[in-house]
């Protein structure tokens, strides 16, 4: 990243749901920055908060969720105090969200053309229905559809999986955001498909400069479009740096754990492949400690050391480079 | 060789074909014309993009649909003419695992009562006393007795695969129909799950049929790979020699388009691979029906680069022996030239 001031900068985020007694913190200290045109991966399993963690950007936490602590930057502009109608101007013209099953997204009684103009009639009053119209094409267009005017006159369902997802990617980008949110927008698709709009989100980075926040839980997909990567367990990142030195040289062990549960493809395939023991712990009540504690080889290995069981390794913020962690691997080349 | 367990011959299926003959009714040929066959103890995949026919030949193969052509064989027995007790009995030998575990199950009975369905269809006794055996069960999968009376719902995902894995072994199949068995898990409890059918093999030695789209897990489990397109079958390969030696162009662009770990140049072999952005499935491709030739060749890099040969357009190609145990639709697939070569330099220096 530059000198300059980061595109989008999250700093110590917490995120709770429930009261009282129920109280549970899914988000628990995340922080991290995407740069002007950086493609920013968040990996982690199920439950472990990214999802959260960018929904909390936009404002749009599912009733109950709050966000507790922490900073949200962007732009230079404070999110995490502002009014919801600076949100809400924000929202899908600076930052757009790509959802995870855009054929569950789409309203399914409207066609794909009806629900681009409605946006770009939010975005753009001034603009003719004309000319509404001709940007709706372009989007569709930018997103590779094969025949964009017969998507433009399509229901959701006449669509396949693949073009149901690059419409959702149109309607994403046709008011050229700055920031694009991808909450697994592969996972639904097949993997030629998969390929196909990875490749796509590349591509458009590089024609619109449009910076982009990747969330997934298959690591290996990171691999094929991300600067730099963010690993989460529980609610907390445990590892981020480059894209290069992160996968192929992982310091924490949990990230190391989700790199080799990855079948390798060629040569005798192993009996058995790498696992984690165990489950994620309860955000209800996290454990003290680092969190991965309880299912880490290396803790066992090192003879269960204590400060693993009394302190967090990781920074205050959540922003610093390398793991979190008291005994990071070191120079493991997978 | 010996008697395979399973021939799958010349099967077809076309949905709505009962109905074709009414105006305005649509066909959808889902299965054309695949021959396959299974050993005792093999593991065979079937891959192939979302419509290409693999989960409705994985049904045919677990008898919940009929084919509309061709037959299936179980120990050299049409499986077509089955009725009655010889019907049960092939139940007993072929059990099916599905990909969607919440809706596998009932979400109004115990794991008790869903585990116990096969002993009680079957009419068998449980060795020891019912609940013996399907604690028994449970264990092998990896989960504890002591789990028997909750429902599917207090189960995680890949806790719930492990109960339909324990289902289907209930009554000691001989082959195992997977579909997507570990699609909708988390990359860790993928590992977990395919670790488990591993041991299953080694332990019961089941054959499988593993349905998947994912070629990493698919050449964890299986020996044998079978790629479908829009259902034909375009290749049958050793694992081995798919991946490094892909003859097929559809199958080398299925192996290009895997998310890579290893160099980031695979990225470019994809893009050099792929011709353009391809037709989505069943929109912009031609009915298979209706193409006489190779319905690959729209989409077809070989075809392209050839200069559209006319024998792609005018005659079908059939599976047709190759090196090294394979077999390869196509009619100018050859091992000399081979853009897959790249492919599979990058894949190696990624194992080494």
């Amino acid at each position: 990243m530059t000198g300059d001031q980061p595109l989008l900068s999250v700093r110590d985020l917490a995120v709770e749901f429930g009261r009282g007694t129920r109280v549970s913190r899914p988000v628990d200290g995340v922080g991290f920055e995407v740069g002007e045109r950086e493609i920013v991966g968040i990996v982690g399993e199920s439950g472990c908060g990214k999802s959260l963690t960018l929904l909390a950007l936009l404002g749009l936490l599912p009733s109950g969720g709050r966000v507790v602590n922490g900073s949200i930057t962007f732009g230079g502009r404070d999110l995490r105090g502002a009014d919801p109608s600076v949100l809400r101007s924000l929202r899908g013209r600076q930052v757009a969200l790509i959802p995870s099953d855009a054929g569950a997204a789409l309203n399914p009684v409207a066609r794909v053309g009806k629900q681009l103009r409605l946006s770009l009639r939010t975005h753009h009053p001034d603009l003719t229905a004309q000319q509404r119209r001709g940007r709706a094409l372009d989007a569709l267009r930018r997103a590779r559809l094969a025949r964009p005017e017969q998507a433009l006159a399509a229901y959701p369902h006449e669509l396949s999986g693949g073009m149901q997802q690059r419409s959702a990617i149109a309607l994403g980008l046709q008011n050229e955001p700055r920031l694009l949110l991808a909450d697994e927008p592969t996972t639904a698709l097949d993997v030629s498909i998969q390929a196909e709009i990875l490749r796509l989100l590349v591509q458009l980075r590089d024609e619109l400069g449009t910076a982009i926040v990747f969330v997934t839980h298959d690591i290996s997909t990171v691999r094929e479009i991300c600067d730099r990567v963010v690993v989460m367990y529980a609610g907390q990142v445990v590892e981020q740096g480059g894209v290069e030195d992160v996968l192929t040289s992982p310091r924490h062990p949990y990230t190391a754990a989700l790199l080799g549960s990855i079948p390798p493809l060629g040569g005798v395939p192993p009996e058995q492949l790498e696992t984690v023991p165990g489950m994620p712990p309860d955000p209800a009540a996290w454990p003290g400690g680092c969190r991965f504690q309880a299912r880490c080889r290396r803790f066992t290995e090192l003879g269960e050391p204590d400060e693993c069981t009394s302190t967090w390794p990781g920074s205050a913020d959540g922003l610093a480079l390398g793991a979190a962690c008291h005994f990071p691997l070191e120079g493991v080349r997978r | 060789m010996t008697e395979p367990l399973l021939s799958i011959e010349r099967v077809s299926h076309e949905f709505g074909a009962r109905r074709a003959l009414l105006p305005g009714r649509r066909t959808h040929l889902a299965v054309d014309d695949v021959s396959l066959t299974i050993g005792a103890g093999e593991s065979v995949a079937l891959v192939g993009e979302s419509g290409s026919g693999k989960t409705t030949l994985g049904r045919v193969v677990a008898k919940l649909i009929t084919p509309t052509a061709g037959r299936v064989l179980v120990d050299g027995r049409d499986v077509g003419a089955l009725s009655g007790r010889e019907l049960l009995a092939y139940r007993r030998t072929v059990q099916m695992i599905f990909q969607n575990t919440q809706h596998a199950f009932n979400p109004r009975r115990r794991i008790r009562d869903i585990l116990a369905d096969p002993y009680e269809i079957h009419g068998l006794p449980a060795p020891d006393g019912r609940d013996a055996a399907l604690g028994e069960l449970l264990e092998r999968v990896g989960l504890h007795a002591s789990m028997l009376d909750r429902y599917p719902h207090q189960f995680s995902g890949g806790q719930r695969q492990r109960v339909g894995i324990a289902r289907a072994l209930s009554l000691g199949p001989r082959l195992i129909v997977a579909d997507e068995p570990v699609s909708a898990l988390d990359v860790s409890v993928q590992a977990q799950v395919l670790n488990l059918f591993a041991r299953l093999r080694r332990e019961l030695g089941l054959s499988l049929l593993f349905i998947s789209h994912d070629l990493r897990a698919v050449y964890f489990l299986c020996e044998r790979i079978a790629v479908l397109y829009q259902g034909r079958l375009v290749e049958v390969a050793p694992r081995e020699r798919l991946l490094e030696h892909p003859l097929h162009p559809y199958s080398r662009r299925l192996i290009a388009a895997v998310p890579g770990l290893g160099e980031r140049d695979s990225a470019e072999v994809s893009q050099a691979e792929a011709p353009g952005p391809a037709p989505a499935p069943g929109v912009a491709a031609e009915s298979p029906a209706a193409a006489a030739g190779c319905h690959y060749a729209s989409r077809c890099p070989l075809y392209a680069r050839l200069g559209a040969p006319e024998r792609c357009r005018a005659e079908r190609p059939a599976l047709r022996p190759a090196a090294g145990g394979s077999a390869v639709a196509c009619h100018f697939a050859t091992e000399g030239e081979e853009p897959g070569a790249n492919v599979s330099s990058v894949v190696s220096e990624e194992v080494g």
